[in-house]
């Protein structure tokens, strides 16, 4: 193995870089589109929901629910119809997601020990259902527990039961702290498997290939020289990432500097190998893309665990999800950022991702020969 | 004469189409040699197995005596080889790609600065090293390519269609590099479409349907041609062979600008060539045999 050919390659596949506008975006500004996308437009946690309240009741009783839902910072009142029909168009018309009906018997009811009030949610929007379920449910008894107070005097009526839930590592449950260590993962592996995947593809799409494979070059060397650039700007990333995380958006960085390059490290050699695997299989640059986008980008994005917990997958998915290198990534990166993981921690994921870029270099090297078929 | 390499009984098949069919050939060493023949016949396939980027199925190649099979990769780098498409980096420029396949076939240090100077000198591509490869014409592209192959001193050079596209005067320029080159003990063997370039090289090899049809040193060939060849000279060579093409006495007749190049069996005497005129009511006083050019031998080989 010459060191003097790996240059040559590495050398050469950087000035391209360089010179090409596509590859630089790719490479650079991507990712930071990607983090400031993700972390101000994407939001997990569901909060002001636009919702179109109708009181029929009009009582105090009625009043004092009503301020209760719309002092929360979970629904924000924007429209007062006055009849059902008017509620569904607005629904209809996506000007709200939720409506709450008060019926006019409601404070009747409520002497009687007998109310009740409609909360109608558009549950196109599963996601908003859901939490307007849970809001709806902590509002409606809230204000229950504040009338037996009233009627009983506090001492009397208190709840049995107290759940103490404390938040650990991200007390304030704050999304963005959950999601840059994901797009990290997520834009390696954009780097590693799309950007690697194109390489070789080029040499031969270009013609190039045909000359480079009448030299004394070694696949080793060819594959070492091509992917040195790609490592070298995936830690430029990764370092653009970090910084954007905890410097712009406030996210905590507890680990240890060293562990997290050298996780970064090793993912990006698996990511790399397997971008360079469809490179040397497919030789077309649009099909490696596709191939790569499908197998790599797809799989980082949705079984990763980057924003949907793996544990709640069916098993014949978790199943799959345990060749998705992606997924140790991020559950590494998650403990070095939130939780102060050691090394020593997250030995299994650091094992799995050496795993995952032996196996994918070693076929890679193997896959490639220097003949034209 | 020393075999530079020697190909022997070499088939290559792509699916169903035989692209060399039991080939022999020797390349004499520190000679031109010529590979000419229509596309399809089988020069890139040929060049591209003896560059040792393309696997053969059966058959056997050596170079200066041992056997391509045996550990070739290390022979690498006494082939300099330039393929049909142009391989080089278009995004990279004139100094870079030298420097690159500088540093692929390990040349460094004085040895490094003296070759890339003298490439430069000697392709005229001095004022132009900081130009994009890109931007270079197809003649200087094609100089580029030579330079490029030349950067580690090969043994053998070997170029598909390296003047295929490229002017005249450019053509002429890039045969005088290999000249000044073979004078200097390399073995070139290039490919073409072109008749006249095998008159340009030292020795020719004629291919059809993956097979040699013809060979030897060009002089020597022609003379020695089995056919005689004879032309007239006419103004309305169009309709003139047209004419003669219904005969069935003449193997070939072909168009040559202003006349008309009539091949016939050695046996096939000019006063019969004459007689046959006379029948068809054509001017036979300027008849003249003359040495068949590489063109009426290929068309005569081919179609024969």
């Amino acid at each position: 193995m010459s060191f003097y050919r790996i240059w040559a390659i590495a050398r050469k596949e950087f000035i391209q870089i360089l010179r090409d506008v596509r590859s630089l975006i790719m490479a650079f500004l991507f990712p930071i589109v990607l983090i400031f996308l993700f972390s101000y437009a994407i939001t997990l946690d569901i909060k002001q929901i636009p919702t179109a309240i109708i009181d029929y009741s009009n009582t105090d009783y009625s009043r004092e629910l009503i301020r209760r839902f719309t002092n929360s910072q979970y629904f924000v009142e924007k429209n007062r119809p006055t009849s059902e029909k008017e509620l569904q168009s607005l629904i209809d018309y996506g000007k709200v997601k939720v409506g709450i009906v008060i019926s006019p018997d409601f404070a009747d009811g409520l002497n009687r020990g007998g109310a009740s009030i409609q909360t109608i949610t558009d549950g196109s929007d599963a996601n908003t259902s859901q939490s307007t379920l849970a809001y709806t449910s902590l509002i409606v008894s809230e204000y229950n527990l504040s009338r037996l107070q009233n009627s009983l005097g506090a001492r009397m009526a208190t709840t049995p039961i107290q759940a103490n839930v404390r938040f650990w590592y991200n007390p304030d449950l704050n999304s963005q702290n959950f999601l840059v260590p994901g797009l990290i993962s997520l834009i390696m592996t954009i780097l590693g498997s799309l950007l690697a995947s194109l390489t070789i593809a080029r040499e031969w799409e270009r013609g190039t290939m045909e000359l480079l494979i009448s030299t004394p070059l070694k696949p080793v060397e060819l594959a070492l020289g091509k992917l040195l650039p790609y490592y070298l700007i995936g830690m430029v990333d990764l370092l653009l990432a970090a910084y954007i995380g905890i410097v712009v958006f406030g996210v905590p960085f507890t680990g240890n500097l060293w562990t997290l390059a050298l996780f970064s490290t090793f993912f990006l050699m698996a990511a790399l190998s397997i971008g360079y695997l469809i490179s040397v299989t497919l030789k077309s640059q649009q099909a490696a893309f596709q191939i790569s986008l499908l197998t790599s980008f797809l799989p980082g994005f949705l079984l990763s665990g980057f924003l949907f917990p793996i544990s709640s997958m069916p098993f014949v998915i978790q199943a799959v999800s345990l060749i998705v290198p992606g997924r140790y990534f991020i559950s590494a990166l998650r403990g070095l950022f939130l939780k102060g993981s050691t090394l020593q921690q997250l030995l299994p994921e650091a094992l799995a991702l050496l795993l995952f870029g032996s196996v994918f270099a070693l076929l890679a090297i193997i896959k490639f020969r220097k003949k034209i078929q | 004469m020393t075999t530079a390499i020697c190909v022997t009984g070499l088939c290559k098949r792509f699916r169903e189409n035989s692209a060399l069919d039991s080939l022999s050939f020797d390349f004499p060493a520190r000679m031109i040699s010529a590979l000419v023949g229509p596309d399809g016949a089988g020069k890139t396939t040929l060049l591209r197995i003896m560059a040792g980027i393309l696997d053969y199925d059966s058959g056997q190649i050596q170079m200066f005596g041992e056997d391509y099979r045996k550990g070739f990769e290390a022979k690498k780098a006494a082939i300099g080889y330039m393929p049909q498409r142009f391989g080089l980096y278009e995004d990279l420029t004139v100094q870079e790609n030298i420097d690159f396949f500088a540093d692929l076939f390990g040349v460094r240090g004085n040895e490094r600065r003296e070759r890339v100077k003298r490439l430069l000198e000697f392709s005229r591509l001095d004022p132009f090293t900081k130009r994009l490869a890109g931007q270079l014409s197809g003649g200087m592209k094609q100089k580029l390519g030579l330079a490029c192959a030349l950067i580690h001193n090969p043994q053998v050079l070997l170029l598909d269609e390296p003047t295929n596209g490229v002017d005249p005067v450019s053509r002429r320029e890039f045969w005088k590099l290999l000249y000044d080159l073979n004078r200097a003990g390399t073995t070139v063997v290039i490919s073409s479409p072109y008749m006249d370039e095998a008159e340009r090289a030292g020795h020719f090899a004629l291919m059809s349907k993956g097979r040699l049809i013809a060979h030897g040193i060009p002089a020597d060939e022609r003379r020695n041609f089995q056919f005689a060849v004879y032309t007239l000279p006419t103004d309305r060579a169009r309709a003139v062979k047209e004419q003669l093409c219904r005969r069935n006495e003449f193997r070939s007749v072909n168009l040559f600008g202003n006349s008309v190049h009539i091949v016939t069996d050695k046996s096939f005497q000019q006063e019969n060539v004459k007689t046959v005129l006379e029948s068809e009511r054509l001017e036979s006083a300027s008849l003249q045999q003359i040495v068949p050019t590489f063109e009426d031998i290929y068309i005569a080989l081919s179609t024969g």
